[in-house]
């Protein structure tokens, strides 16, 4: 297998809170490789935010920190870097587009400073190439009149606008990466698919690789290569797209994917997961989905399941993910 | 319905309304950790210090504030006089105790900056309540009046008004409430407007509860918490504006001590006596401070998301 | 927007009047009316004569309207006692400099709000960040004339540096620093509130991701954004400003609107009062108008609406 593009090695981030320690990461790994789509899947809190965020190395810092762990990009370890190698990473090599896009666009800036910013500083332009640029990229997108609109705030453009112009601000300097964290959750059901498919038209044209961060299953089914569930800060199970649905080994991922509507079965009741998430600042010492686990037996609230190899595409962390099974 | 029967269902209806901000805010400051209620605490200790001593300056010294001894002008801080007594502040251009005068006048202060401050939130409350709940053109006159005062300088006013009426306390207390009501109407009003839409406002109407029962009973408590943060910044204020008259000499007269008019007579001697000139600034500004402070504390308390932005 | 301005500038304007029409009052009720016209040792007789003469028997409105005639034509009866030339040039003689004055301080405390609270913002609970928070506290409760005594104290008369009083650049400095301290006070805290609130927003974040420099975030992302109020503060107290200038001007001698003011005050020059106290209050309420409607030009989003 080629050397992955972005691997992960154990990585904790901690929040340093007056109530206590929140471990919203706590030790994963994964990779991603060149034109590749990763999906992290979870419940809200879980962790998967945090996690693109220590990436990047944005994470607010009081009272969060990354305090372990290895994030390796091209060979190098960009946990290690200076700030200012940092700074030649992040929109020219990573760049990231954010859920909100309603908080995420600078009010008082013009969409064509926004688009320009990031150009001028990595890519040896003039002016001019950069606004050239900036209109192709809204094309890209599907913002039709571009040139016109690059002097509009974006208070002028709907939500499902600005969200295009944040994944071609995220393009504009060429990254090898895109991490998108949760990008069309704050929309309309109607634009979560046009932006999808945006996003999709725009990565098979650009070969991006790409981590999407959802709680949407049927996104991650349609769009992602290689699938990791997270839950409580560490990722339970991990394989490609198709292993993890047709093949799930962990009760979680079972409980996911069982708790989805379907539209041809009979539909009885909605079977959601029982309980609720643990406390992130006090974690049981065993398997931290025992309190919910339909499965669960003495060894679970002992000791800590370990990623274990299901088959050389697929990984689960669960004491009997051999004896779990679900229909497709 | 029978008056007792109203008095029953409508108190069975109180239970319906939340509990009002100002319980909301006792509460926070009994369950907050020490460091949050901290300035809260020293600024109530400070006023209540300052109240003190303007009811019984003579606890505190023994000297005559308004006894002039010329032999004993411009004295430094810790002379000691042919009597024996030693005067730790020092004495003014007429040999008069910069201390005893300092306590004296916070009599001053405080009769016609709390006057001034009750005149002029009861007076305030009062037409806010009425314009925020009733609404209609007393609510569009009063609103008026009150975004005028706010462009226009009533200090101004209050010189011309000074200087030519009269500056007999009590006229200093009325010109000093005609200042003061303006925030107290502004902020109960919003208040008033926002209550009288809820829900259970409608059910004790409904069931037969007058206007006044309303406004006394649901609606005055819910604004109490945001009226005493305006208390604390407006006494902080009105002591100033009352400060700043009898500086310009049409406050406070003499001999009665007041801090502006001490400041005024320190000012020909300014190189010569500096004591005169630090002591008196020093306890306006405290008692503004401890004004402020417990403002700021009594807001931060009242919604973080409206103001905390510490 | 059309309706609302127009609406501002009529309260702006009936403000006035009635603000002139309660000082005329005052010097109505206080018994002095004719003591506006007449000289103060004239006998009696002659006295009422003039009365009678000046029309000082006339209804109350007709007195008003000639009063605001005389004065704003710069004739008739409105002369000062003191110098017995009209009262509206001297005016606005003295309003020179106290514009001198105000526009001084606001600057001073524009200029060192910004970078201090950005400061404050940046390096949030640390000591510089207390020590700031302290200066604005102490800035907001000391009354202006003491902080402009003080300040003569310590530099005028100890340490000789600057001269004590009178006008002239020199002579300005301690003036615009007296009054720029309780300014500067309420535009740290708001500044720095407001940076903080713009340094957690989500687009600030954004910047980041983009790999900008910090320097360019703060500047770019952040001051801008957070400026906008201060700014909007600073206009509004700009009138504040010359009414603190009230204030501090006699303390210096320096020849403003608040020194003509308070001189005539203590000597019952009573047209000069009434004179500048209209006209000074004219000013801040024209003032306060303009910097309404600049603020809807600022911000991007009140004007495309």
């Amino acid at each position: 297998m080629q050397t992955p593009l972005l691997q992960i090695e154990d990585l904790k981030t901690y929040f340093y809170t007056s109530n206590g320690v929140v471990k919203a990461v706590d030790g994963i790994s994964y990779s991603v490789h060149e034109g590749e789509t990763v999906a992290i899947v979870g419940e809200s809190g879980c962790g998967k935010s945090v996690s693109a965020l220590s990436v990047m190395r944005l994470v607010p810092s009081p009272p969060g920190k990354t305090v372990n762990g290895k994030v390796i990009y091209q060979g190098n370890d960009i946990l290690k870097a200076s700030d200012s190698e940092m700074r030649k990473i992040r929109g020219k090599q990573i760049a990231m587009v954010f859920q909100d896009p309603m908080t995420s666009l600078n009010p008082v800036l013009t969409i064509k400073y926004q688009l320009v910013e990031p150009m001028k500083l990595h890519l040896n332009l003039t002016e001019s190439q950069c606004v050239d640029r900036a209109v192709e990229l809204l094309d890209l997108v599907g913002i039709s009149d571009g040139r016109k609109r690059l002097d509009d705030y974006p208070h002028q453009f709907s939500g499902g606008m600005r969200q295009r112009v944040m994944i071609a601000m995220a393009l504009s300097c060429d990254p090898k990466l895109i991490i998108a964290d949760e990008p069309t959750t704050n929309l309309d059901v109607t634009i979560q698919a046009q932006i999808l498919e945006v996003m999709e038209k725009v990565i098979e044209e650009t070969k991006t690789a790409m981590v999407i961060i959802t709680h949407n299953l049927g996104v991650v089914a349609r769009y992602a290569d290689t699938v990791n569930i997270m839950y409580a800060g560490k990722i339970v199970e991990s394989g490609t797209c198709e292993e993890i649905f047709k093949n799930v080994r962990h009760p979680y991922t079972e409980g996911l994917l069982q708790s989805v509507p379907r539209l041809d079965a009979r539909a009885e009741r909605l079977q959601p997961i029982p309980g609720l998430p643990p406390d992130l600042r006090n974690l049981p010492p065993g398997c931290r989905f025992a309190d919910r686990c339909k499965y669960v037996h003495a060894k679970c609230t002992e000791a800590m399941p370990e990623l274990e190899t299901v088959s050389d595409s697929h990984v689960s962390a669960c004491w009997i993910k051999d004896t779990i099974g679900v229909k497709s | 319905m029978t008056t007792e029967k109203t008095n029953n269902t409508t108190s069975e209806f109180k239970s319906l309304a939340p509990p009002s901000l100002l319980t909301r805010v006792i509460n926070s400051f009994i369950k907050g950790k020490v460091s949050g209620n901290i300035a809260f605490v020293v600024s109530i200790l400070v006023i209540f210090g300052f109240i003190l001593v303007a009811v019984a300056p003579q606890w505190f010294t023994m000297h005559d504030p308004t006894l002039n001894t010329l032999t004993d002008r411009h004295q430094e801080p810790g002379y000691i006089d042919k009597n024996g007594n030693s005067h730790f502040m020092g004495t003014d251009h007429l040999g008069r105790d910069v201390w005893s005068r300092l306590l004296w006048g916070a009599r001053a202060s405080l009769i016609v900056g709390g006057a001034g401050l009750l005149i002029g939130g009861t007076v305030g409350i009062f037409v806010g309540l009425l314009a925020g709940y009733r609404g209609g053109w007393f609510d569009r006159i009063a609103m008026r009046v009150v975004d005028a005062y706010l462009s226009f300088p009533y200090i101004l006013i209050a010189i011309v008004w000074a200087a030519l009426i009269g500056t007999d306390v009590a006229n200093l207390i009325i010109i000093v409430a005609v200042r003061g009501w303006v925030e107290f109407a502004r902020v109960t009003r919003g208040q008033a407007l926002a209550i009288r839409e809820r829900e259970y406002i409608t059910a004790i109407r409904a069931l037969g509860g007058s206007d006044v029962r309303i406004i006394l009973r649901h609606i005055l408590p819910n604004t109490m918490a945001p009226i005493l943060v305006v208390a604390g910044f407006q006494l902080g204020r009105l002591i100033l504006l009352e400060a700043t008259l009898s500086f310009l000499t049409i406050g406070i007269r003499p001999p009665t001590p007041a801090w502006g008019s001490m400041l005024a007579d320190a000012r020909p001697y300014l190189s010569k006596a500096w004591w005169t000139v630090l002591y008196p600034g020093l306890a306006l500004s405290l008692i503004v401070m401890a004004a402020n402070f417990l403002g700021d504390s009594l807001r931060d308390k009242m919604d973080p998301a409206l103001r905390g932005k510490e | 927007m059309q309706t609302f301005l127009i609406q501002r500038i009529l309260t702006a304007i009936v403000t006035v009047f009635i603000v002139s029409i309660v000082v005329f009052l005052f010097v109505q009720a206080s018994g002095n009316a004719a003591a506006m016209l007449i000289s103060a040792d004239m006998e009696r007789d002659a006295m009422l004569e003039l009365e009678e003469k000046l029309g000082l028997n006339d209804p109350l409105y007709v007195q008003y309207a000639r009063f605001m005639a005389d004065f704003f034509t710069g004739g008739g009866a409105v002369y000062s006692f003191k110098y017995m030339t009209p009262v509206l040039p001297m005016v606005l003689e003295a309003l020179k400099w106290t514009m001198v004055l105000a526009f001084g301080a606001i600057s001073v405390s524009v200029i060192l709000a910004i970078p201090l609270g950005t400061i404050a913002a940046i390096k949030r609970g640390s000591f510089i960040d207390l020590i700031i928070r302290l200066i604005a506290v102490f800035g907001q409760s000391m009354p202006s004339f003491w902080v402009a005594m003080m300040l003569m104290l310590i530099v005028a008369v100890n340490w000789q540096l600057l001269p004590v009083s009178g006008a002239g650049i020199k002579e300005a400095i301690l003036p615009i620093t007296a009054l720029s301290f309780y300014q500067l006070a309420v535009l740290l805290r708001l500044f720095r509130a407001e940076m903080l609130e713009v340094i957690h927003q989500d687009y600030v974040r954004t910047a980041r991701s983009k790999g900008i420099k910090e320097f360019a975030v703060i500047y770019r992302h952040c001051m801008q954004n957070a400026a906008l109020p201060v700014l909007t503060m600073a206009g509004i107290q700009l009138s504040q400003m010359m009414l603190g200038a009230i204030v501090i001007e006699p303390i210096f001698a320096w020849p403003g609107i608040g020194y003509l003011i308070i001189g005539s005050v203590m000597y019952r020059d009573y047209p000069v009062v009434v004179g500048g106290v209209m006209i000074a209050g004219m000013l801040v309420t024209t003032i306060n108008l303009l910097v309404d409607i600049l603020y809807g030009q600022l911000d991007p989003r009140i004007r495309v609406s």
